[in-house]
């Protein structure tokens, strides 16, 4: 049996060799929207503090102005939103280390980080930020997230691999590393028309339960960033809920106070502060058109101006 | 639990370890109790089904062997079949019977009160009946003594690696083997190990990669040409044989890495030089259990000519409904039964082929001919046997035929094949198996590969376990090997 699992080791170490080859050696798609984890990280470990820093997924991304915000404070901002599926975790994790005094963190998790959406990330999505960024494995702290990593970077080898055979690119406007400008906001989509047609109920937190564990890991990154001297907030995130739809309104009040009892980063606004008309979404139920953006924008400043000032700024 | 998950790769290794660290009175109940797990990763409150049939036909074994007559022998057997067919009837054909007689009540305008029960079908239900209604036939006809040890009989209808899709062990070839000490054999653990490492490759690498497309043209068939309906439907015949040989081997490797052997259940069925041969090569296990147990005692050929081809036509029949409650699969099977009775009647035209062009007979071109033949005739009823419902197989059996003489059509499909790169690494995953297959039709591939330079099975090895992490469907959720459902 030693002669065997000697052997098998052998191989596996072997395997790993080689995936791990060409995994490196393959061409990756520069202008990849996932490659933009590259530049937010730089942007991160390159602009003093103290700086604000909006973390999320991808609601972040295209549905907020974060050169406004800089604007507005007279600080540097870095969105950090890229994509929902890399996984509440990576985005906290790959964030604290960073973190000095005086940086002023808001985090706009995604509704389903709370329910459908695993904290680990999705393989796919988190593999890839990884492989175009090997320097955010800083992110990468749990077992389960080093799985879908490494099975993600696995998983989208074989583009690599076809691209090498010849295989022309996807031509996309808006999902692309130049979509984004320098503070980190998703510019691309702004001037284009809505892609989607948004009907019936996209979102619910009914099947929301507590205790939460994506509320104790934001409790633990609330920890962490108050030993670094760092400020947390708390945003929701802009959804398609129509003036009307009063059952639906409830059901995300009834969330928001659930989640006041329980979390303890500084919850600036209820998510009725950002429903906003299903017509001017752009592609998705998290990505706002250019005129709700700013609208968006405008909301968070004015939710955080006082919060800043109340905490001696 | 599937062969292709996370699960199953953490669940075989640690049961195999424990199995050969255990002493041999323990073993059963490690596997036992592994093949119980196994199944409940699933729906667990199906074992209770299980456990029912396990315990009806435990009992009727005894009963069988100590009846003082063989009418008494007979009534036992009885109960044993009633209980395994009333099972299968009531989870798998009750909806199928009820819809069709409530259908015919609303053509007739008769008021039928009755409501479909829609209950999920056990995994593996027809598979583990027939392998229990085995048992129970062949201790009756006095080929196998009765199993006296619940745990171990309970181990044969359960046992992990053929629990849901085969293959279906006869009691005179599995029994025996539970009773038996099997130490570590390294030849023989490798073997097994890279007998599932191919069953892997042939499902996650060729048949989930097909199947996508298979899904997508027979998902809406009307927005395809006949010759993109006949392309999608080659892409069937390799995903199934791909997708249901690999399970076999997957299967048949965890076996013989514990020291077990399972009946073979594929030899290379698409190289088939006629119908009955495909037969013979294709499902073997389900094919030998349909002869053993029902065409044989219909009278099987030794009866007049009509009668033998009735009893072709009633066993391909039930072995269409085997697969499944549904018109499509009966008509699958009705197909394979008159091209048997077809095959029948051309036999005295085909034998004089050899005699009239006896040198040209035995040329490739003939046997080549005849493979095509085959291939076309056997890729045409997978279209029954694919198809969602009985309108769409029928929409696409048609339109097969259609669009060929439209150039622009067929030479843009042959084009679009060159563009399409991801079907290019299932083109080539295919060609592989193709030269393995080569090898082990001229002997045993072990025996060919020992002969090789450890350098070139390494490179092999690393090869086949590099295209199964990178190019393999692993990563989303594991999808279903196809028999599974039945």
């Amino acid at each position: 049996m030693f002669k065997l699992a000697s052997k098998l080791l052998a191989l596996g170490c072997l395997v790993v060799i080689v995936v791990a080859v060409i995994v490196k050696i393959s061409p990756r798609d520069a202008n990849n929207y996932m490659a933009a984890a590259r530049d937010k990280h730089r942007l991160l470990y390159s602009i003093k503090s103290p700086r604000i820093i909006l973390a999320g997924g991808s609601n972040v991304a295209f549905s907020v102005d974060g050169q406004k915000i800089a604007k507005r404070f007279g600080l540097p901002v870095i969105n950090m939103g890229l994509h929902a599926g890399v996984g509440l975790r990576f985005m906290l994790n790959e964030i604290q280390p960073a973190l000095k005094k005086g940086d002023i963190v808001i985090v706009f998790p995604e509704y389903e980080n709370f329910s459908d959406l695993s904290l680990d990330g999705i393989p796919a999505d988190l593999g890839m930020a990884i492989k175009f960024c090997p320097e955010c494995a800083s992110g990468v702290v749990s077992p389960q997230q080093a799985f879908n990593a490494a099975t993600g970077i696995l998983q989208t080898a074989e583009g690599d691999l076809l691209r090498t055979m010849g295989k022309p690119e996807k031509t996309d406007r808006v999902y692309i590393r130049k979509g984004f400008n320098e503070w980190g906001d998703m510019v691309a989509h702004l001037n284009r028309p809505g892609k989607i047609n948004i009907a019936g109920d996209v979102l619910s937190v009914r099947n929301t339960t507590f205790p939460n564990p994506a509320v104790d890991l934001l409790n633990s990154f609330y920890q962490s960033a108050n030993a670094a001297n760092a400020r947390v907030f708390f945003m929701f995130p802009g959804i398609p809920i129509e003036d009307d739809a009063q059952s639906q309104k409830k059901e995300f009040f009834a969330f928001y106070r659930l989640l006041t009892t329980s979390l303890e980063i500084p919850i600036l606004g209820t998510p009725l502060d950002f429903f906003y008309p299903k017509k001017i979404f752009y592609d998705t139920h998290y990505h706002l058109q250019k005129n709700e953006r700013a609208a968006r924008t405008n909301r968070i400043i004015e939710l955080l101006a006082p919060a800043l000032q109340n905490n001696g700024n | 639990m599937l062969f292709n998950s996370f699960q199953f790769a953490v669940f075989f290794p640690i049961v195999t370890i424990l199995y050969f660290l255990l002493p041999h009175k323990y073993r059963w109940g490690l596997l036992l109790g592994a093949s119980v797990y196994f199944y409940m990763a699933f729906v667990p409150s199906y074992i209770l089904i299980l456990g029912a049939t396990i315990v009806v036909d435990y009992f009727a074994g005894i009963w069988i062997e100590e009846a003082p007559s063989r009418q008494k022998k007979k009534a036992y057997l009885t109960l044993s079949l009633i209980a395994n067919i009333g099972f299968l009837a009531f989870f798998k054909y009750f909806d199928f019977l009820n819809s069709n007689v409530a259908a015919l009540a609303g053509f007739l305008s008769w008021n039928y009160p009755i409501e479909n029960l829609n209950i999920i079908l056990p995994i593996g239900l027809s598979f583990h009946t027939f392998q229990a209604m085995s048992y129970t036939i062949e201790v009756f006809r006095g080929n196998q003594k009765t199993e006296r040890h619940f745990g171990i009989y309970a181990l044969y209808v359960l046992f992990y690696p053929q629990l849901v899709a085969g293959p279906i062990e006869r009691p005179q070839n599995m029994l025996h083997q539970f009773h038996e000490e099997h130490s570590f054999d390294y030849q023989r653990v490798t073997d097994g190990l890279k007998l599932m490492t191919w069953g892997l490759f042939k499902k996650v690498v060729i048949a989930d990669r097909l199947a996508s497309l298979v899904t997508l043209h027979y998902g809406a068939p009307a927005s395809y040409t006949g010759p993109q309906l006949a392309l999608a439907t080659v892409y069937f015949a390799i995903q199934i044989f791909c997708d249901f040989s690999g399970y076999s081997d997957i299967a048949i490797g965890a076996a013989q890495v514990m020291g077990f052997t399972l009946m073979t259940n594929f030899k290379r069925p698409y190289l088939a030089l006629s119908i009955s041969e495909f037969w013979k090569r294709w499902h073997i296990s389900l094919s030998t259990w349909f002869k053993d147990y029902l065409y044989i005692p219909l009278g099987g050929n030794r009866v007049s000519p009509a009668r033998w081809q009735l009893n072709l036509l009633i066993v391909f029949l039930v072995s269409g409904l085997w697969h499944g409650a549904n018109w499509t699969y009966a008509i699958w099977g009705a197909l394979h039964g008159t091209y048997l009775i077809l095959e029948i009647h051309l036999q005295k035209i085909w034998n004089l082929i050899p005699e009239k062009f006896h040198a040209v007979h035995s040329s490739r071109l003939i046997r080549f001919l005849k493979r095509i033949v085959v291939l076309v005739l056997v890729g045409y009823a997978w279209i029954f046997f694919r198809a969602p419902s009985l309108e769409a197989a029928s929409y696409i059996a048609v339109k097969v035929f259609t669009g060929w003489f439209n150039k622009t059509e067929v030479f843009g499909l042959i084009k679009s094949l060159s563009t399409q790169y991801e079907l290019m690494i299932t083109f080539a995953a295919i060609a592989v198996m193709e030269i393995v297959h080569y090898f082990q039709e001229r002997g045993s591939l072990r025996v060919a590969l020992a002969k090789q330079p450890a350098v070139f099975r390494w490179t092999l090895y690393v090869g086949i376990l590099v295209c199964i992490l990178i190019f393999g469907k692993l990563y989303s959720a594991p999808t279903d090997f196809i028999y599974f459902q039945f």
